[in-house]
């Protein structure tokens, strides 16, 4: 039972894996979608959806920009619906226990970069023949294959063997340590947050943030009404910075002629 | 600059999907040398049909450090492109220009096409896939494949026919006007106010301690609540980012943050 499920948790790894590294996404990485394919393949979409929905908020920040990543959100999906549907156990468990998950992850990563490193001059050796058809055969492969190989492993083993030692291990906790973990997975979303808002913050223009906090909060309007109204004001400061712009490039080519800059003055 | 033919319009869509290789092989050395390599592949059979030797010095280059948003394969691809395309043809450009900018380019296209594509774009569409999965339903998944995924392929597709079309002019334009900077706090405004949004709708303090006053109860949930509602989790947010600027490693937060709610659950507070 646990093989088998363990089996088809590594397809949908495998098969999202190789989509998006065709296509150049980074679609089928994230878990509200690896979460979906998961669910989907063990025969339990609605649990994928729901879970891969939350590990994607607390995954929004982590991402592979700017090199090292906490924790690698695309298996972690994949082990934490699989567990989930494996031991019928509350979503809130592996969803608790997503970040450690990741973070095992990404050390196998870390662990396998130094094989793809050494392939480098391989590659190289490869172009210089000029043979275009055979580097991109061969990177299709890499891209289907080798550039995740270990983690294939990693998920088959432990899904099909860690599921029934993690499921007893919480079966022996006390109830104030499962609320515990389900407390501290509906927060930890706001770590994932922190990161993307680090990466992105400016002071000048922080009170977006809680701008977008009011209108979801007070005025209970769903994303996509927020994405417009903000996108509208983001869009005017566009065009102003932007006309701004153009008319100062405008006035240093025309400096010479001063009836013209007069004209854009009066425009003002 | 020129327009472009039927004859082009087959390269480009060859080196379009070669640049779908954009992550292959991505090592510590090389970067996404490879995915260049397979950008610049068709382009390069295109210029040296049989000229093995000068196809595999120009492909050898491409394979070269390479690292920007995948998006921006596109504007690079089709930039090196012209550029190869004007140095075969009528030899006024070298090399060392050609990798210079490539070069040169990398940090800013990475720089805007991760604040607009990954860090704006994407947190939009997620946020709004997330709202329609967490009722269970499966449009969710499909709207963030396809908006997120199709709108990756055509920004993709539009920068490589721009790049190849405009050449250095469409560069400067954008990285030398200061246009960038806006683009990037554009960006940021809608990338902060979504995540706001989210962390509206998905932080969650289950804070569960009251207290008895004679007959009343008051829960603190409700104190915070009547100040602004949510406001914990704003404050959680905003601790958790002073942490970090502070030097605390996410998973050092992750750990800390587990401790603290089971030992908060034991005391009655969660």
């Amino acid at each position: 039972m646990e093989v088998s499920i363990a089996l088809l948790a590594t397809l949908s790894y495998f098969i999202g894996n190789a989509i998006d590294r065709c296509m150049g996404w980074q679609t089928f990485e994230r878990p509200i979608v690896a979460g979906t394919l998961t669910g989907i393949l063990l025969g339990d979409p609605e649990t994928g959806i729901l879970m891969g929905a939350s590990l994607e908020a607390i995954f929004m920040g982590m991402s592979p920009i700017g090199g090292a990543i906490p924790a690698d959100p695309f298996p972690t999906a994949v082990i934490c619906v699989a567990y989930t549907i494996a031991t019928g156990s509350k979503m809130g468990v592996a969803i608790g226990l997503s970040i450690p998950i990741g973070a095992l992850m990404q050390t196998v990563k870390t662990l396998w970069a130094p094989v793809l490193a050494s392939m480098s001059a391989y590659w190289e050796k490869l172009a210089k023949t000029g043979n275009v058809k055979k580097f991109r055969r061969l990177s299709i492969l890499q891209s289907v294959f080798g550039d995740r190989l270990p983690i294939f492993f990693v998920l088959f083993f432990s899904i099909a063997f860690g599921t029934k030692g993690l499921q007893s291990l919480f079966a022996m906790l006390p109830d104030w340590v499962m609320r515990g973990f389900t407390a501290g997975a509906g927060m930890m979303t706001a770590i994932g947050f922190a990161i993307l808002v680090n990466m992105i913050w400016d002071n000048k223009i922080g009170i977006f943030l809680v701008f977008g906090f009011v209108l979801a909060k007070y005025l209970k309007l769903p994303a996509l009404p927020i994405a417009i109204i903000v996108a509208t004001i983001a869009m005017v400061y566009f065009l102003v910075m932007s006309n701004t712009i153009s008319n100062k490039n405008e006035t240093i080519k025309t400096k010479p002629n001063a009836k013209n800059e007069d004209e854009e003055e009066d425009f003002f | 600059m020129s327009k472009i033919n039927a004859h082009d319009k087959k390269v480009l869509k060859k080196m379009f999907w070669g640049s779908g290789l954009a992550f292959s092989g991505f090592n510590v050395v090389k970067m996404q040398g490879n995915g260049f390599t397979n950008t610049m592949g068709p382009a390069l059979e295109d210029l040296f049909p049989d000229d093995a030797k000068s196809r595999g010095e120009a492909l050898a280059r491409a394979n070269g450090v390479f690292n920007t948003n995948n998006t921006m394969f596109g504007l690079l691809g089709g930039l090196t492109y012209a550029l190869e395309k004007d140095r075969v043809k009528n030899n006024n450009v070298t090399t060392d220009t050609i990798e210079s900018l490539k070069v040169s380019l990398m940090g800013p296209t990475a720089a805007v096409g991760d604040s607009f594509i990954f860090n704006c774009l994407r947190v939009i569409i997620a946020g709004i896939a997330i709202s329609i999965a967490k009722t269970g339903s499966i449009f969710g998944p499909l709207l963030f494949i396809v908006l997120f995924g199709g709108l990756e392929l055509m920004i993709r597709w539009y920068l490589l026919v721009a790049g190849y079309q405009y050449g250095t002019t469409f560069i400067d334009k954008v990285f030398n006007s200061g246009l960038l900077k806006i683009i990037t706090t554009a960006s940021s405004m809608l990338g902060l106010s979504m995540v706001g949004a989210m962390v509206a709708t998905t932080v969650n303090v289950p804070l569960s301690l009251s207290f008895k006053f004679g007959k009343e109860t008051l829960k603190l949930s409700s104190i915070f609540d009547q100040i602004m509602p949510g406001l914990l989790s704003l404050i959680l947010l905003f601790t958790i980012m002073y942490l970090m600027k502070k030097g605390f490693k996410p998973m050092t937060l992750v750990l800390g943050l587990l401790v603290v709610s089971i030992v908060l659950a034991f005391l009655g507070i969660f």
